[in-house]
């Protein structure tokens, strides 16, 4: 009583105390307290992953018990109360925190995921988002191979870390997926060439066949493969490893128009029939995910696994053009695809490496060439080929479509062969130290940093390690024989610390959050000590870097990329509010995200046509064949397969931000929502929702006019990691939005709250659109573009 | 040195200027309140219009050392070739070039290397229309432009360029952002900094993001739900009531609100310009190079929608359409009448190939026509779009005609688009003979550099291109710029040509700094790391530097700050040159503005 009167002397109206009643760590505190027409609002600092803030008030403090305060209201962080009541009054403010399953399931269905969609949710939250009840029974269950059986969150990301023992369903969700896949070839599929009309005496006179007289009626454009794609992403079961493909055909970027254009050059000829060549050049690109998928597949799978592939795919040897490197007589060979082998595929840049190690390295691959051979040969790299434009022996009018092939009996596929011709014999010796002239090895070889120590598995990593290769030249290592100098190389590449270390942080980058600095093994650089492994000080980033680091060194093959990625959604960085919306959706993922957030199986047979929300794929790319995504493009000129910096497209989210970014991410947001043939809907094309479906499956008939409920479930499926409580601004602003009629095409309607329009009306009625306008503006706002 | 302190030390000084925003500029949109009073940055008119050479342009094979003996042996199939009617040793102070003469053979293109008149260096015949420019005293060459340790990586590089820190990974904003918060118009206008390309660049990038990027001058706004101005009305305000609400905090919030609070504050910002950019009326005339080809073809003067004439001509900016090149809205650049003869398609500066080709080549001119609406018709100081495709590993040239192919084409453009520039600016600038109404700047006003993170290998390989090496060459253009006959030139014979010569390279141009080209094949060619890299006589920080102060005017305290390395002139040497803590000689500014 002593300290409430003194207090009272000190507040002699009202008093404010913070305080906490939930169990996280961390409580709101009061920042201001205004009287305004003798209503006093208390105003306080939000608190992260808060569901619920509540107001608790005592008359006498130390005297009576607080009790909930219900004689106001809150609007986002502020609580008005309604009258004075002509006494002091002392306050305390708690909040409840989301309980940590739902934290992490906000967490994984944004990182392991492309979004959380509304089914998502009701399998993995504690409670139900409409009813708001224990959901215990309705949760996801996975026994992962351990034998544990986990629910909830933990058993979506145990089921996405085994994603082969996931049944994929996502052809049943849109026919385009089953239709364009028909349209792709594996590797030993001839492109299907089709003669339409071909005028009298075209055959031997003309040396170039054009689209009016020739087509590939079945085969996959770059549309057509970036739709195939997109619809993965939204629809596939197994979402991390669609997370995973993007991410690794980011890493080993190729650009499309590139492989393109060199069909139209002239050693090869293929001039003016775009889809010949887009049939080979895209098909490309297309071999490369379909790898990258089937070596995921593989619970052992290794980044040596994932390299390979890059390395012999068509599409990167000529977009690093390695295809045109010679080293034979005193040809100078082509550094770009060493360089980036080194820089941004394997090594990182400056750790590891230095120019006379780019140089040596180019030597090696010199040879990998991208040939036209018999089906039969399509994976045999040693098929015998004559000089550019490789073409196997016997085979010269095998291309149809190429100069002076005007139509062919035979068949050709395209594929990585080995033309030792080109190859630089003689001895490599890579990971030496130069002399300061690059004149030749003083003798001396690399080593493994010391900031690496020696507490590790194997050797490679240990400080001190001589991790130099050479390749001395015999007669056994040449001719044919000459290619396993690259397969040696990338073999060692996936064995040392430096390659660890680059994957191993872009992955934490694409999973925890962006502030994991580069590696480096320059001593003068800031990053050196930062990832310093002996020092018992180090971050909790550069530990987890180290925990990935272990994960790859210590398994039989190394650089198992399931382990790395188990080992960093294992982590507290992950699981906790350290990843939690620290990330900013590039243009792919803000997309599908969105039309994930509105995506739900309206008669709950996951088929085609009964989703409440979808694309066609090529709304996001480009409904033209060969042109770039142009809905890419504008939101931030994510060009997909068509990347035309060789680093990929960035993972920080900074890249990802500007200001002419920001409208069209609104304006794309605002066209998906609004329906199909409305104004305004062709920025978004055929990506399309029925926001009113999505309420009448989700919500009892009651709710459906209801303000208050349907903007509360909205504003749930939207933002699930946020915390209901820090977003109860973004519930006000839907219900504000639902209640003006303002902008409603009939006059009528205008001056009618919500709750006065009925809700059984046709697409385009009042109550459509209002639905339709309060999901625009939920997925326009700042909090849905991080994830 | 600390990562994090690092990074702090350049971003704590920013914040601190967005906190002045917050707390005292409720009406205005953009910007932060400078924390120093001094300096003339963006008070002054002047302005500044960067073109980014992505991919590391081949300054070897656009500025030439067409005399030195190793360019030659170690370029065989890739040497611009010299013209043997030609003596490039005769210093004749200009840029030799050809303008429109009366034979159709003028036209043709030129195929060796364009004598550069200071008795050593040549210019690819591509880049001809620098030559006015040149020979009027507007252009300057600033070759072999690097710096310390230099870094052959395209991506680290472009960081370095961007931030003016180099090798250091941890800096997030560019020199150009540090520039503009030392603005006094900072906190005062919408937007201080523009750039027109896929997204903002990082050396426009920082925390108060004073500069926006605008990939489409025309979308600049939203829609509505319904799509209808009351729909727009119930819209937006809907979205802006979002900022105030708060957050705890994330990475990304704070820029994330910024971002927002700029986008939506500057909603139909553009709109007065848009329809200049979609009629695109800006034309070179029979006035600027005698050509009257034009004139004879067309039925006397164009008028444009706002009554405006003009007499025929070229296109400033070149515009692909359905259409191109027959209709004569369209066509643009120095493309000319199909009807003409064959030989005058050699001056078209955009392929008539196909659509797809079109668009590609005219992004760089749409570009900057954005760019030139924006300098003339706002008061954002630093303007400036990129241009990519110069990293010609392989096909720079076609084999057995090098003065043809990828770089060939890049160079054309580039050209065109100073000799735009230029025009438009003298045509349609304050002042100008045909001034726009509300014109704000001037071709006096205005100074254009080029940037290229990287230059390219002395030595060709077998795919007829180079690999990644270091130094390059930048150009600068501008009233402003002491270049050839220009009064206050200090460059004596080199005109506007700095180091890109063999003798004159101490002088006091340079800062009295002995950086002549060394001929030969263990000379200037091959002077860095690894034997087959151009070597630095410049550092890249000393040309921009100088553009920061003497034409945009900030004082020697504030450059202190926009580019770090200033501040310690005793290693870095980027104000008066020296010995760098490589080992490397470099001239400081050079004189050249």
């Amino acid at each position: 009583m002593k300290t409430a009167r003194l207090i009272r002397r000190l507040f002699p109206l009202w008093l404010m105390l913070a305080a906490f009643a939930g169990p996280a760590a961390e409580a709101p505190l009061a920042t201001s307290l205004i009287i305004t027409n003798g209503r006093p609002q208390l105003s306080w600092t939000p608190i992260l992953g808060a569901d619920l803030y509540e107001i608790y008030s005592t008359p006498e403090l130390g005297v009576l018990p607080f009790s909930s305060d219900y004689s106001g209201g809150t609007t986002g962080l502020t609580f008005t109360r309604f009258t004075m009541g002509g006494e002091n009054r002392f306050f305390r403010i708690s909040a409840t925190p989301m309980s940590s399953n739902n934290l992490l399931a906000g967490i994984a269905l944004n990182r392991l995921a492309y979004g959380p969609t509304p089914d998502d949710l009701e399998q993995l939250l504690d409670r139900h988002p409409v009813t708001g009840l224990d959901n215990s029974a309705n949760q996801l269950v996975w026994t992962n191979l351990g034998g544990q059986v986990c629910t909830g969150a933990a058993a979506y990301i145990a089921q996405q870390l085994e994603p082969w023992r996931i049944p994929e369903t996502v052809t049943n969700t849109h026919t385009n997926i089953a239709f364009i896949g028909s349209k792709l070839l594996s590797r030993t599929q001839v492109p299907v060439f089709v003669v339409t009309n071909p005028p009298d005496g075209l055959y031997g006179i003309s040396n170039q066949v054009t689209n009016a007289y020739y087509t590939f009626s079945t085969n996959a454009q770059l549309a057509d493969l970036r739709a195939w794609f997109i619809q993965h992403a939204v629809g596939a079961k197994r979402q991390l490893l669609e997370v995973l493909l993007q991410f690794f055909d980011n890493h080993f970027t190729t650009q499309a128009s590139k492989s393109y254009d060199y069909l139209s050059g002239s050693p090869f000829g293929v001039r003016n029939n775009t889809t010949v060549r887009g049939a080979h050049a895209y098909n490309w690109e297309f071999w490369e995910i379909d790898g990258w998928r089937q070596a995921l597949l593989n619970p052992a799978c290794t980044f040596y696994d994932l390299l390979k592939i890059s390395a012999e795919s068509p599409a990167q040897i000529i977009y690093l053009d390695t295809l045109g490197s010679r080293g034979d007589g005193s040809n100078v060979p082509n550094e770009n695809y060493a360089r980036e082998l080194l820089e941004l595929f394997a090594m990182g840049a400056n750790n590891g490496y230095e120019q006379t190690d780019i140089t040596e390295l180019a030597k090696v691959w010199t040879g990998w060439k991208v040939g036209f051979v018999h089906p039969t040969n399509a994976f045999n790299p040693f098929t015998s080929v004559g000089s550019l434009p490789y073409v196997q022996s016997g085979y010269t009018n095998c291309i149809p479509g190429a100069r002076n092939v005007i139509n062919s009996n035979l068949f050709a596929v395209s594929t990585f062969v080995y033309y030792s011709a080109h190859h630089r014999t003689g001895s490599k010796l890579l990971w030496t130290n130069y002399t300061s002239d690059s004149t030749g090895p003083v003798g001396t070889t690399k080593k493994v940093p010391a900031r690496f120590g020696t507490d590790w598995a194997s050797d490679e990593f240990k400080a001190g390690y001589d991790y130099s290769l050479s390749m001395t030249d015999t007669n056994l290592t040449r001719g044919t024989n000459s290619i396993q100098e690259g397969y040696t190389v990338l073999q060692r590449l996936n064995d040392l610390p430096f390659t660890a270390e680059n994957i191993c942080i872009k992955l934490c980058r694409l999973l925890v959050h962006d502030n994991f600095p580069s590696p480096t093994t320059l001593s003068n650089l800031a990053e050196y000590s930062y990832y310093d492994y002996t020092n018992p000080s180090r971050t909790p980033e550069a530990e987890l870097v180290r925990q990935c680091l272990r994960a790859w060194e210590s398994t039989t093959p190394k650089g198992q990329i399931w382990k790395v990625v188990e080992t960093i959604v294992n982590s507290d960085l992950f699981r906790t509010q350290a990843a939690a919306s620290q990330k900013i959706k590039t243009p792919l993922e803000f997309t599908v995200s969105a039309i994930r957030a509105l995506r739900s199986s309206t008669n709950g047979t996951g088929n085609a046509g009964s989703f409440s929300a979808y694309t066609d794929g090529y709304a996001l790319s480009s409904t033209n064949t060969n042109t770039v995504s142009i809905q890419m493009v504008r939101l931030g000129g994510m060009d997909l397969f068509n990347c035309s910096t060789a680093a990929g497209w960035p993972e920080d989210g900074a890249s990802w931000l500007s200001v002419a970014g920001v409208i069209e991410r609104i304006r794309w947001a605002q066209a998906f929502c609004i329906n199909t043939g409305q104004s305004g809907k062709t920025d978004a094309g055929n990506s399309v929702t029925d926001v009113r479906g999505l309420i009448y499956t989700k919500l009892p008939p009651a709710s459906w006019t209801n303000a208050v409920l349907v903007a509360d479930y909205l504003v749930k499926i939207i933002y699930p990691t946020e915390g209901r409580g820090n977003v109860d601004t973004y519930h006000k602003m839907a219900v504000t939005f639902l209640n003006d009629g303002s902008a409603d095409s009939n006059p009528l309607d205008r001056t009618k709250p919500f709750s006065q329009l009925p809700a059984n009306n046709a697409g385009n009625s009042s109550y459509d659109v209002r639905l339709r306008g309060a999901a625009a503006l939920l997925l326009s706002l700042q909090r849905f573009q991080e994830q | 040195m600390n990562i994090i302190s690092r990074r702090k030390y350049l971003t704590q000084q920013f914040k601190a200027g967005l906190g002045a925003l917050l707390a005292t500029t409720a009406n205005v949109p953009f910007g932060v309140q400078r924390a120093l009073a001094e300096g003339n940055i963006g008070l002054n008119g002047k302005k500044l219009l960067f073109i980014f050479l992505r991919g590391g342009n081949d300054g070897l094979n656009t500025l030439i050392p067409v005399l030195d003996p190793a360019y030659a042996s170690n370029r065989p199939n890739t040497r611009i070739p010299m013209d043997t009617g030609t003596d490039y040793t005769t210093v004749t102070g200009t840029m030799d070039f050809t303008p429109a003469g009366s034979t159709a053979g003028t036209y043709d293109s030129y195929p060796y290397a364009i004598r550069a008149g200071n008795g050593f260096a040549a210019v690819h015949p591509s880049l001809k229309w620098l030559a006015p420019l040149y020979n009027a005293g507007h252009l300057a060459f600033i070759h072999r432009v690097g710096y310390v340790s230099q870094s052959r990586s395209n991506s680290s590089s472009m960081r370095y360029w961007e931030t003016g820190v180099p090798n250091d990974n941890t800096v997030q904003e560019g020199h150009f952002y540090r520039t503009m918060m030392q603005s006094g118009l900072a906190g005062t206008r919408a937007f201080l900094g523009l750039s027109f390309q896929s997204s903002l660049p990082l050396s426009l990038n920082g925390y108060a993001t004073p500069a926006i990027n605008v990939p489409d001058i025309t979308r600049f706004n939203l829609l509505g739900i319904p799509n209808t101005t009351a729909g727009n009305l119930k819209f937006d305000p809907a979205l802006k009531s979002e900022n105030p609400a708060q957050f705890p905090a994330k990475n990304y919030r704070e820029a994330l609100k910024n971002n927002y609070k700029f986008a939506l504050d500057s909603l139909g910002t553009f709109e007065g310009l848009v329809a200049d950019y979609n009629e695109n009326p800006y034309r070179d005339d029979v006035v600027t190079d005698g050509d009257e080809d034009w004139a004879t073809a067309w039925d006397g003067q164009r008028v444009d929608s706002k009554g405006r004439t003009h007499g025929p001509g070229y296109y400033l900016f070149p515009k692909a359409g359905s259409n191109f090149p027959s209709a004569d809205t369209i066509n643009g650049g120095y493309a000319r009448d199909p009807g003409q003869s064959v030989t005058q398609l050699d001056k078209y500066v955009i392929t008539t190939s196909s659509a797809t080709s079109q668009s590609s080549n005219t992004s760089l001119f749409n570009n900057l026509l954005a760019s030139a609406l924006v300098l003339n018709q706002t008061d954002a100081f630093i303007v400036g779009t990129e241009y990519s495709g110069f990293e010609t590993h392989d096909s720079a040239v076609i084999a057995g005609s090098p003065t043809t192919g990828n770089h060939a084409n890049l160079m054309r453009r580039l050209s065109w688009a100073f000799y735009s520039l230029w025009k438009y600016f003298s045509i349609y600038g304050k002042g100008g003979t045909n001034e726009l109404p509300g014109a704000k700047t001037s071709w006096n006003d205005l100074v254009i550099v080029t940037m290229s993170e990287i230059g390219r290998t002395t030595v060709e390989n077998t795919t007829l291109g180079f690999d990644d090496a270091e130094a390059s060459v930048m150009l600068v253009a501008g009233g402003a710029v002491k270049g050839y006959g220009k009064p206050t030139n200090t460059n004596g014979s080199n005109g506007g040509i700095f180091a890109c010569n063999t003798t004159g390279c101490d002088g006091p141009a340079y800062n009295n700094k002995t950086v002549n080209w060394v001929t030969g094949n263990s000379g200037s060619m091959f002077a860095a790391g690894g034997n087959r890299y151009l070597g630095r006589a410049v550092d890249y920080r000393s040309v921009l530097g100088r553009i920061i102060r003497k034409h945009l005017g900030a004082t020697q305290n504030q450059l202190n700050t926009i580019l770090p390395g200033y501040a310690t002139e005793s290693t870095q040497r980027l104000l008066t040159g020296g010995v760098c803590t490589d080992g490397i000689t470099i001239a400081g500014e050079p004189d050249f503005i």
